[in-house]
């Protein structure tokens, strides 16, 4: 946990800080604010600087679904599995995804067993491997929201200019839209405001929002990921019960265009299709929030070109990943947080990302003294 | 009261600044001031510089390492250039003066009162009499995910090479390709994720 003084511009934190705490005084109608951050950057910066702990009792943080590796099914992970089994196959992937658990094993363990699975930090670096690599098959597993897709879909256009034919991405990206309107749909919502994500926007702008305040009458805030970036945020949520106002609104405006990249979008409607329907771990099918490849790029897409099982599979029964995601509960309220589940011997995909809401938990907030009090009392 | 509250404000913040600095002068990084009068700053940090503001953001540009520190003094287009790139130079940056202070969050460090440079000095000559305080922090930072964080760092173009740049980064020199910001020149700043330039930054006006 770290102090207001460790902040970037502790002086305006600490101002943001008080201004949180008046315009929040009785909450709203006697109950706190509950804003859900949406992007598991933001969920990082607020359990590692501690900010819950700097917020009044009349101010609660809901973390949400923004982190593309914990909402990745078990199903989808069991078909990375089984594509890096194949023959031949170099399957890379970013770092996290490796960890994740399937039903029977994960890409590390299957690595463990014999499968070339290599980490890489961009899926250009996947593209590399495949031209250098030209007797070899080459997978990369794409996930990620709009921030990242932008990479794939460039990936692609290059490997088809190139003409790299032992090239191909199994699309897990997903859109932020829908499950933002899935959460709002959802019955049992007791939600005042959204954080929206910082680089997601950077690529979709903030127009893709207006439905939020115009349609479900809940304010957001696009915000930066410095601590200072989410409490000005909190700020101009609460700003705007105090004014009366819903809109959507931008923190983030030295990086954040309203429009967006245009360039970027451009490339993501060449490259991708909507799919007609995409399991979330936690939110269920969500009709058209993820990415599938185009039929200009079908000679690139690791579904059409391997057998995959494409097999559902539920999550483990003691593992409570949905609810965390939906905010239903805290992740210390998960049965087997910290016990069976932690990030050395993770059971659901919170606990595997370090932007993973019960991982962040994990390792930055168990001193908090409602989950220690909770802990000890189970 | 609002006075008392000021004063233990600043007080913090001096100490939170002067440890900062203090633990980075400690580290072997090297302290460059400047302010456009050429007034007082605290030059007497050990291998303090001061550099002209004239033409400041261009030496600093040539100088810096990642983890120096900038003390800087003025605000106007010359301090905003400074405090937009310093986190692509991996620059730690105290501002100090009485009015008219950077749009927020962009110094790490802002002291805003009279006479201040003094006090930061004399604050630096105490901790270096403690190595105890000097030592780094525990490193709490695990892996990150660049995916799941929404990772976007802060990068100043080198080069360019056709559709990729050398940028450089609070890490290092690295590659960024530009396909989605249309092409770059050489200063501009971009946001960086997964090897993909995904805007550039704009100086915001004043």
């Amino acid at each position: 946990v770290k102090y207001v003084d460790e902040y970037r511009d502790p002086a305006a934190a600490r101002v943001a800080v008080r201004r949180i705490t008046e315009l929040a005084e009785g909450g709203r109608g006697g109950v706190p604010y509950a804003f859900m951050e949406v992007c598991g950057g933001h969920t990082h910066t607020i359990y590692r600087h501690g900010i819950e702990q700097l917020l009044p009792d009349t101010v609660e943080l809901v973390h949400g679904p923004g982190c593309p590796v914990c909402v990745i099914p078990m199903g989808r992970v069991d078909d990375a599995v089984s594509l890096a089994m194949q023959p031949g196959v170099i399957f890379t992937s970013f770092g996290d995804m490796m960890r994740v658990p399937g039903s029977r094993s994960s890409l590390l363990e299957a690595k463990a067993r014999g499968a070339d699975v290599r980490m890489v930090y961009s899926p250009l670096d996947a593209l590399k491997i495949a031209m250098a690599n030209p007797d070899r098959k080459v997978v990369f597993f794409a996930v990620g929201f709009e921030t990242t897709a932008p990479s794939t879909a460039v990936t692609l256009i290059r490997a088809k200019e190139l003409g790299v034919a032992n090239f191909s991405v199994f699309s897990n990206h997903v859109t932020i839209v829908p499950p933002l309107t899935a959460i709002l749909d959802s019955s049992d919502l007791r939600l005042d405001g959204f954080l929206g994500p910082g680089h997601v926007s950077t690529v979709i702008g903030n127009r893709p929002y207006d439905f939020v305040a115009q349609t479900y009458r809940k304010p957001l805030v696009t915000a930066g990921f410095e601590p200072l970036d989410i409490l000005q945020s909190v700020v101009m949520l609460l700003q705007q019960f105090a004014d009366g106002r819903c809109e959507v609104e931008n923190q983030y405006n030295r990086v954040v265009a309203d429009e967006g990249n245009p360039i970027a979008l451009a490339i993501l409607d060449r490259v991708f299709v909507p799919r007609p329907t995409f399991e979330w771990r936690g939110l269920g099918f969500i009709p058209h929030s993820a990415l599938a490849l185009s039929e200009e790029f079908a000679a690139f897409d690791s579904e059409r070109l391997y057998d995959v099982p494409a097999v559902r599979v539920a999550d483990p029964k003691a593992c409570q990943c949905g609810d965390v995601l939906k905010g239903a509960i805290k992740p210390w309220e998960c049965k087997v947080f910290g016990t069976a589940c932690t990030p050395e011997t993770p059971i659901g995909t919170c606990m595997v990302s370090s932007e993973g809401a019960c991982a962040a938990y994990y390792t930055f907030g168990r001193l908090h003294s409602t989950a220690a009090g909770l802990a000890a009392a189970r | 009261v609002s006075g008392t509250l000021a004063a233990r404000d600043l007080t913090v913040d001096l100490g939170a600044t002067a440890l900062a600095v203090a633990r980075r002068l400690a580290g072997g990084a090297t302290c460059w001031c400047s302010s456009p009068d050429g007034g007082s700053l605290p030059v007497g940090l050990p291998g303090a510089r001061r550099l002209p503001w004239a033409g400041l953001v261009g030496a600093l540009r040539g100088a810096v390492l990642p983890g120096d520190v900038a003390v800087l003094r003025g605000s106007d287009d010359t301090s905003d250039d400074v405090l937009l790139r310093a986190p692509a130079w991996g620059l730690t940056t105290v501002w100090l003066g009485q009015d008219d202070r950077p749009r927020d969050g962009a110094a790490d460090h802002v002291l805003q009162a009279d006479d201040v440079d003094a006090l930061v000095t004399r604050c630096l000559a105490l901790l270096a009499g403690d190595p105890a305080a000097l030592a780094p922090p525990p490193d709490c930072d695990g892996p990150v995910c660049i995916t799941c964080s929404d990772e976007g760092r802060f990068a100043e173009v080198v080069a360019v090479h056709g559709p990729t740049a050398q940028v450089r980064t609070a890490e290092g020199l690295e590659d960024a390709d530009l396909t989605l910001v249309g092409g770059a020149q050489p200063h501009d700043l971009l946001v960086v994720h997964a090897g993909m330039a995904l805007t550039r930054l704009e100086r915001q006006t004043r």
